[in-house]
């Protein structure tokens, strides 16, 4: 009985056009919009993947580029560069007791401030300090706000310390001390010793402690430039040297003498020593 | 969501049965195209998987005889045309044995998946009560007044017995 059904409806069939016309619907409808919004939604996420990727470089970089520049001159000499965070995020030592210095604090990723108190209360800078030794912290940056506001912070934070001097500076002179392998501080000794005595470089600075750099600037003004031309400065002799230049200095000894690092006028600063040191 | 090879696989082995059930309720091209598209997009959109052929088979069927349900149920709250134009645009292509699709074309709407679904597709009475969700009594009833009708309309073409 089934057999005139199977005869009648078996014929009937879909016409290839009829399917043609659905795949063809489905793919429009379906499957290239959703392709269509997923190369979307993959375009999306590079450029939101591009977005991040830029703001943590531009924050990465404004993060680890120093902006202004910390030199720590006792005898130790190392120098802090600080991010425009006000955190260090370098430390650079630029001797020998320098390096240990470094060594021996965890300074890297603090507030300024905070590293400067571990560094004063660390046990050889409070020796050295004890001693009689005078710490010159310079400041430098390339934003001059930037610069008063540290300089006036540091200055704030030493204010106890009567030995401790703060001076400010400017940028190119950091670099140019960085190309000398000196920190800034000492390079501005060096230029002052450089201005007395035109023979010395920096290679035999370099050796010097700051110590030594201002008894040699004191010998060498002391002594009106006229006949103190060795220039090889022997650490172990130029402290001798020095005591010998100035015959009426008695008390000069390794430590006892005074010394500042000053901002430009450095013979009045000079003269300021030798006043001092008769004392 | 189905994949593309998945969705044309399911049109080349349903699209004859998916064709059938459409020449039996729809008069025209268009409709049929309508409801094919209406029907493969739910099936590719269906997010259950089929435990069988058969059941997806009947899954199909079920979808297409309420695609056209709906389609006829809009078709004359949308459009009125009158029999003779219907007859007119009928897709009845030119076949052999067409007293008995003509005879099922005549047929009261409800009668005609029933009867198509029994005696081509060779469901049972409970299996087709399962397909259109209703009581298999009905099913039972549906067939028999059916088969009276045809019987009627053909006079021998159909044997009842």
């Amino acid at each position: 009985m089934n057999k005139p059904w199977k005869n009648t409806f078996g014929q009937i069939h879909a016409e290839q056009e009829l399917k043609e016309h659905t795949k063809e619907y489905l793919y429009e409808k379906v499957y290239r919009a959703h392709t269509r919004r997923a190369s979307h939604f993959r375009r999306l996420a590079a450029a939101s993947a591009l977005c991040l990727f830029l703001f943590a470089a531009g924050a990465g970089y404004l993060f680890f580029t120093p902006v202004t520049y910390i030199s720590v001159d006792i005898n130790p000499s190392l120098e802090l560069g600080l991010n425009c965070f006000e955190r260090i995020i370098s430390v650079e030592s630029y001797n020998e007791d320098g390096k240990k210095l470094a060594d021996s604090l965890e300074l890297k990723y603090l507030d300024y401030q905070d590293a400067l108190t571990l560094i004063l209360e660390d046990d050889t800078i409070e020796a050295l300090l004890d001693g009689d030794n005078i710490l010159s912290l310079t400041v430098a940056g390339e934003s001059e706000s930037q610069n008063q506001e540290v300089l006036q912070d540091v200055e704030g934070s030493v204010s106890g310390y009567s030995n401790v001097h703060c001076h400010s500076g400017n940028i190119e002179e950091v670099h140019e001390a960085h190309s000398c392998g000196m920190s800034f501080g000492k390079y501005q000794a060096f230029q002052i010793l450089q201005e007395l005595d035109p023979s010395v470089t920096s290679g035999q600075v370099q050796e010097l402690s700051m110590h030594e750099i201002w008894q040699r600037i004191r010998q060498l003004s002391g002594a009106s430039t006229e006949s103190d031309t060795e220039a090889e400065p022997d650490n172990t002799t130029s402290t001798e040297s020095g005591t010998e230049a100035e015959p009426d200095n008695t008390t000069s000894t390794e430590n006892g003498g005074s010394y500042q690092n000053s901002s430009p006028g450095h013979s009045e600063a000079e003269q300021h020593h030798h006043g001092q040191e008769h004392e | 969501m189905r994949s593309e090879e998945e969705a044309n696989r399911a049109i080349e082995r349903y699209a004859d049965t998916v064709r059938r059930i459409c020449m039996v309720h729809l008069k025209n091209y268009s409709d049929t195209e309508d409801i094919f598209q209406t029907v493969f997009l739910k099936y590719v959109l269906y997010p259950e998987p089929f435990e069988s052929e058969e059941h997806e088979k009947a899954w199909i069927i079920r979808v297409t005889v309420n695609a056209c349900k709906d389609l006829l149920k809009s078709f004359f709250r949308s459009r009125t045309t009158s029999l003779e134009a219907l007859k007119e645009t009928a897709m009845v292509p030119d076949l052999e044995h067409s007293e008995l699709l003509d005879a099922v074309l005549g047929l009261p709407e409800k009668y005609k998946n029933v009867v198509y679904l029994y005696y081509y597709e060779e469901y049972s009475a409970a299996e087709i009560s399962q397909i259109l969700k209703k009581n298999v009594n009905t099913v039972y009833t549906l067939l028999t007044r059916a088969r009276h009708l045809l019987k009627q309309e053909l006079e021998g073409v159909t044997d009842d017995e």
